[in-house]
């Protein structure tokens, strides 16, 4: 596949926190991409490394991460990890945009909503009555009703879904590329929740940006994304295309997430279910497959050395030795 | 935010109130007989209680509050022991001297201690951070007469930046304004210190905030980002520290008003202690009680016109 076909591509991306304790090895070796027009999903449990994975693509890494040599993340033939600061300031919410977890925080809460709009428009030399102009109509694209009169209003003033909706209006402002969503739902209700994720598949008409978007929410996945990616303890263990994941799992992490209930993958709302054992601690891994302590199927090769990726079909890979021996 | 600022004002009146009644208390509590020292040792016990008469102390405690309170709203202050001058008057007279030295020593505080914080917090652990961390200390540990003093010996007297005494030329605004500037900053001084140590704290944890990264991700430039968004909020603290602030500001200014012979309402309250003239102290620390109120009101209603969460929930 050539690279112009990708949007975003991370290759060998390795990333470590430097703590007291010692290096937290919170990322390592990741590979993935990021197709034109498509949404990609990533699931995982909580510390996996969703968060330090797309953090290190707008490089939003707290200060004492180190991102190891070798890696790169390359953003339209651009890369990221290379680029300085005005580069940097030019890539964020211009071409690459985001969406947090929380909408409840994600806006500053003395400053308008109409400005905080207007301000990242900056970069464009047009009149400011222009400016308000495309705020209210990206908030009325997401469903803020009376938008030209709510400009001026601020956060506290707008309930959790809205404040969600407006996060994704700010995201869209400049018509970027790609569009990264960290667990936009998972702090709201269900029923903005099914609203919100309703409103980015009619953006992802509309707009024809790719998609990052991280969730828990395997029904969520299920439902929005054309790719998806599993990770575990800082490694992508399997990813493949969204049918043939969740009808050909390979990996007995993967197997693990969908066998708590099959047949609530076709709901909109299923949490991560809780797999016995824990995430091994990320700064003193194991020598072997990452999953080896908590797999049901492990045998002699698991303990020796880490398995590689392995693939399925075209599209679909699996880091398990279980593909490569056929069992 | 109407209802809000008579609320705060009501308070304000409120605390000023209990202010005057801890006065009255104080007043009593202090050792030495006024009538006595007003008079002298050779005075009969019948002048002393024509004196106290004269003066009200004869009348019960409550009493002399009540007349304290109602003398008061009609600007009545009393008069001065020795000459017979109007009390509010002789404040009026040095009041708004004490005032621009507080606005001085603010200035110089706000001026330096806030980008410093800010400085700090954006470059967090830098040597530059670690140096402003070690001044910010000294400033804070430095009496404000030491930081005057040699102000004084450098800059009035080998360098000749600036006078060295008085208040300047009345109706000179320029003159007086350089007749400000060391004593305003023997008196901003420390103030710089709790400053940049403070906005620095609070503006360290607003950078953490969740909002902050986002405008981060939205590629706001970093000054819009510290000097608009982080600041606003970390602010808010530092407002209510300065309006607390102010009145420590006031009493601090007693020794660059003795320092650099200023006049002032420190300075005044000083010389009537020494020399129990009651009217005098009691209008003085009235009227510092009263600018202390007027800080804390004028940075609460500071604070609520910021913070719209604030302003809009009144
Ligand atoms: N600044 C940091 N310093 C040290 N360790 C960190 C830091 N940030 C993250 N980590 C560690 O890195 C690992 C990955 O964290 P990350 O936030 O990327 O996980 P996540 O998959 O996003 O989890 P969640 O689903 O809870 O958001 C975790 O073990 C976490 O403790
Ligand atoms: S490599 Fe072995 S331990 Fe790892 S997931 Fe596959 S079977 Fe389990
Ligand atoms: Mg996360």
């Amino acid at each position: 596949m050539s690279g112009n076909e990708h949007v975003l591509d991370v290759r060998d991306l390795s990333v470590s926190f430097r703590t007291a304790r010692g290096k937290v090895r919170a990322l390592r070796h990741v590979d993935i991409n990021v197709p034109r027009n498509k949404i990609v999903g990533i699931v995982g449990e909580s510390g996996c490394g969703k968060s330090t994975l797309i953090n290190t693509v707008l490089r939003l890494l707290a200060p004492n991460a180190v991102i190891e040599d070798g890696s790169e993340v390359i953003f339209q033939g651009d890369d990221v990890l290379k680029m300085s600061n005005s580069q940097l300031t030019d890539l964020r919410g211009q071409r690459i945009s985001m969406v947090f977890q929380d909408p409840m925080t994600a806006l500053n809460p003395v400053i308008s909503i109409g400005t905080q709009m207007t301000d990242i428009l900056y970069r464009q030399k047009i009149p400011m009555a222009q400016k308000r102009k495309r705020a209210a109509d990206m908030l009325a694209q997401v469903g803020i009703p009376d938008a030209v009169r709510r400009l001026d209003d601020h956060p506290h003033q707008f309930s959790g879904g809205m404040r969600q909706r407006i996060c994704i209006a700010m995201a869209l402002m400049m018509n970027p590329s790609l569009l990264i969503a960290d667990e936009p739902t998972t702090a709201l209700d269900v029923t903005l929740e099914a609203q919100i994720i309703h409103l980015m598949k009619e953006l992802r008409e509309e707009f024809e940006c790719s998609m990052l978007f991280v969730s828990h929410n395997l029904g969520l996945i299920a439902e929005l994304c054309d790719e998806v990616i599993v990770m575990y303890a800082g490694e992508v263990v399997e990813q493949g295309e969204v049918h043939d994941l969740f009808h050909r799992a390979q990996h007995p992490y993967t197997r693990m997430l969908l066998e708590c209930d099959p047949a609530r993958i076709e709901e909109t709302r299923q949490e991560l279910p809780t797999i016995s054992g824990s995430v091994p601690d990320l700064i003193d891994l194991p020598k072997g497959c990452i999953f080896s302590p908590r797999c049901p199927h492990r045998y002699e090769p698991c303990n020796e050395s880490p398995p590689d990726h392995y693939a399925v079909s075209d599209q679909h890979s699996a880091r398990c030795f279980l593909v490569r021996d056929g069992r | 935010m109407l209802l809000y600022t008579f609320r705060r004002l009501g308070l304000a009146v409120l605390i000023v109130c209990l202010a005057m009644l801890l006065l009255l208390a104080a007043i009593h509590m202090v050792p030495g007989d006024p009538a006595g020292i007003a008079l002298g040792p050779r005075a009969t016990p019948e002048m002393r209680e024509a004196f106290k008469a004269k003066m009200g102390l004869d009348q019960p405690f409550v009493v002399q509050y009540v007349n304290f309170l109602t003398n008061v709203v009609t600007g009545d202050l009393g008069v001065d022991v020795w000459s017979n001058r109007p009390v509010s008057t002789m404040i009026g007279e040095q009041l708004p001297h004490t005032i621009a030295l507080a606005i001085a020593g603010l200035g110089w505080s706000i001026m330096i201690g806030i980008p410093l914080g800010c400085f700090s917090a954006v470059h967090r652990n830098s040597w530059i951070d670690k140096l402003t961390g070690v001044l910010s200390v000294g400033c804070i540990a430095i009496p404000s007469f030491i930081v005057g003093l040699y102000a004084l010996l450098l800059f009035a007297v080998n360098l000749r930046w600036f006078p060295a005494i008085g208040a300047g030329e009345n109706g000179d605004l320029g003159d007086q304004a350089m007749h400000l500037v060391l004593p305003g900053l023997a008196v901003g001084l420390g103030w710089v210190g709790y400053l940049a140590r403070f906005v620095r704290t609070s503006m360290l944890e607003v950078l953490g905030e969740n909002h902050i990264r986002m405008a981060r991700a939205y590629g706001l430039p970093r000054r819009r980002i510290t000097y608009v968004y982080a600041l606003k909020l970390a602010i808010l603290p530092t407002i209510a520290l300065l309006g607390v602030g102010v009145g420590g500001l006031i009493s601090g200014a007693v020794f660059a008003e003795i320092i650099f012979a200023r006049p002032g309402v420190g300075k005044m309250v000083v010389d009537a202690v020494n020399t129990r003239n009651y009217p005098i102290v009691m209008g003085g620390v009235l009227v510092t009680t009263m600018l202390f109120a007027l800080s804390t009101l004028l940075s609460d209603l500071l604070a609520a016109w910021i913070d719209p969460r604030v302003r809009q929930g009144l």
